[in-house]
């Protein structure tokens, strides 16, 4: 019953009822109506019976006719005295009686049917309002919580409903823009620090072109680390402000996995990885999420790659979803680990790691951006002789 | 060449001030917005880096102020705020340029230079990035002596690349100054066209000067 829809739940309801009703009402409308066809048919039989034994006294054929037909309801009226006279009569009226009884109940069923069926459309007529604001609800998204508001003249068992939820709405929509502030905020705190470090470092060596060495390799690192720094604060920035970008852009995949691939071709020619992919789909999101994504995931395949080893993207597609395979000839990745490496911060081997550069944040941002995208990322299978990668993408 | 820096962390001001300065341009600064405004009306300016959050008046009033009797002035935004709807707010508001903050004091140069020199660059024939040559009468692309063999979408991506060296074009940029309207607009063929010149500039000069930020555009660079 739980999974009914309420339009069905409320005709079957009624349906039930009537039926209940139509039976009870048919029952006792037979219940009566033979009763009568007895009294006519014990009139007439008295009447003929008077007509034929005048002589034996009408009076008392009277009485016997009455006590008879009060006696016997079902419709076995006959008398043995007048059996002979009244045969044809009572046949007639036990069929009639039969008949009646027979309608009855088919005029019951048909009703029942009907009654239902206009239930039906009776209630899904009167559901409107709320398949209305069931659609309005559904028009409420994260990016659009400013200037939606639900209708609140509606039916009076909404009302309340209505205006609770546009109250939500106010609500979550104050949170997200404390949030979008903070991260405003955020960001100018850190970045201008970090800004006023780089630029002072930067300034510092421009300003001092012939250093001592031991100066030299302590600005270089520092440099280095502030590099590290702002990278980090970007993705972090990043992340936090996924959720407001627009995911409308008409993407095809194949090109934009070429174009991956010239941005990496430095570095794969340094580790003589080559590079290939299978494939092409059309989807719709966010271009340069997705960009980030696919890069992010090369970029992994091919940094912990053997040398010489082989990256291959291939993509599938069926009705519903897109299927993207990111293959290295790698290392792969040990079995518990292969959940937490999408964590932010998480790093399997931490000395090894750090020789590889990056902030800790790749895999974390490719995890958020197939979230957002209505889909996942997760680790299909790994090896020793390399990991399969699998992204799974609403299309 | 007079610039104006408006930035409300004195330290970060006074280095801008300082490295702009070893450039040998005339530099003025403040750190607030009201004194920034009386400042412009006052002064003429080639250039203004402006920060947006400021004390007294924030970035963008001081920047609508300006715009509202002056077009020549460049206005290059130097902010934290990375949202892709300030950069919007920002260029539309009438601001030249968006650097967002960290930056590389190369780079702040590299676009001042761009936004000051733009209106001499149309009478070099010829642009340079590093040993890759662009010769702007006979739309040709050379690595030293050799001609490189382009298309001409390729041609004219690397024309408008190399007119702007060291800020990033995104790709609606480049279909808007490249494509013709009656081209396929849709974004993914601007994609082939790029990895193509790419490939073929690497092979010319063993490496790539063509970098692409993700989520900004592409850069022109002399080396790595």
């Amino acid at each position: 019953m739980k999974k009914i829809s309420l339009q069905w739940r409320i005709t079957l309801m009624t349906a039930i009822l009537l039926c209940v009703t139509c039976v009870v009402m048919n029952c006792l409308i037979i219940y009566s109506g033979k009763h009568y066809m007895d009294v006519i048919g014990s009139g007439i039989s008295a009447y003929s019976s008077n007509d034929a034994s005048r002589e034996s006294g009408s009076g008392k054929s009277d009485e016997k006719v009455e006590s008879s037909a009060d006696a016997d309801s079902s419709g076995e009226s006959f008398n043995p005295e007048n059996a002979d006279l009244n045969h044809e009569l009572t046949i007639i009226v036990d069929s009639a009686q039969e008949s009646f009884g027979l309608t009855g109940w088919c005029i019951t069923a048909f009703m029942t049917l009907l009654g239902g069926v206009l239930a039906y459309f009776v209630t899904g007529h009167a559901l409107k309002p709320l398949r209305t604001f069931t659609s309005q609800i559904e028009m409420v998204q994260p990016n659009n919580l400013s200037d939606m508001k639900i209708s609140e003249d509606v039916l009076p068992e909404f009302q309340s409903f209505s205006k609770s939820f546009n109250s939500m709405i106010r609500r979550l929509d104050e949170g997200f823009s404390a949030q979008r502030q903070f991260t405003g905020n955020a960001a100018h705190e850190l970045r201008t620090p970090l800004a006023l470090m780089q630029a002072q470092m930067e300034l510092f060596a421009q300003e001092h072109p012939v250093l001592r060495p031991e100066t030299r390799d302590f600005l270089k690192l520092l440099q280095e680390q502030t590099e590290r720094m702002s990278q980090m604060t970007k993705t972090l920035l990043e992340m936090s402000e996924l959720r407001s970008v627009p995911c409308e852009d008409e993407i095809e995949l194949a090109p934009m996995i070429e174009e991956i691939y010239t941005d990496l071709a430095p570095v794969a020619e340094e580790k003589g990885v080559s590079l290939k992919c299978e494939g092409n789909a059309r989807m719709i999101g966010s271009d340069t999420l997705i960009y980030r994504m696919l890069f992010n995931l090369t970029e992994n395949a091919i940094r912990y790659n053997r040398p010489d080893g082989v990256v291959t993207i291939s993509i599938f597609k069926d009705e519903k979803f897109i299927q993207i395979r990111v293959e290295d000839t790698g290392f792969g990745i040990p079995e518990q680990y292969r959940e937490s490496i999408f964590q932010p911060f998480f790093r399997v081997d931490k000395s090894r790691s750090r020789e590889h550069g990056g902030v800790g944040l790749g895999l974390s941002l490719v995890w958020e951006i197939a979230a957002l995208h209505g889909g996942a990322v997760t680790v299909e299978k790994s090896s020793e002789a390399g990991t399969v990668v699998l992204v799974t993408l609403r299309r | 060449m007079r610039i104006l820096v408006v930035e409300d962390e004195k330290v970060l001001c006074d280095t801008i001030v300082r490295s702009l300065s070893r450039l040998a341009y005339s530099v003025d600064f403040c750190y607030d917005g009201g004194s920034a405004m009386e400042l412009l009306a006052v002064e003429n300016y080639d250039l203004v880096v402006l920060d947006l959050n400021l004390p007294d008046a924030d970035g963008m009033t001081v920047l609508k102020t300006l715009r509202k009797n002056d077009d020549h002035t460049k206005v290059l935004i130097l902010s934290a705020r990375c949202d892709v709807a300030d950069k919007v707010d920002g260029l539309d508001g009438g601001a030249d340029d968006y650097l967002t903050k960290p930056f590389h004091l190369e780079e702040l140069a590299a676009r001042i230079r761009n936004l000051t020199l733009r209106r001499y660059t149309q009478n070099d024939v010829v642009l340079t990035c590093g040993d890759l040559s662009f010769d702007t009468k006979a739309r040709r692309a050379a690595v030293g002596e050799e001609i490189l063999s382009l298309t001409r979408k390729e041609t004219g991506i690397l024309e408008y690349l190399m007119l702007h060296p060291g800020r990033p074009v995104s790709q609606e940029e480049l279909m808007e100054h490249v494509w013709d309207n009656s081209v396929d607009r849709f974004s993914n063929s601007i994609r082939v066209h790029i990895s193509a010149l790419r490939k073929k500039l690497r092979q010319a000069l063993g490496y790539d000067p063509i970098h692409n930020r993700i989520g900004e555009g592409y850069v022109m660079e002399d080396r790595k």
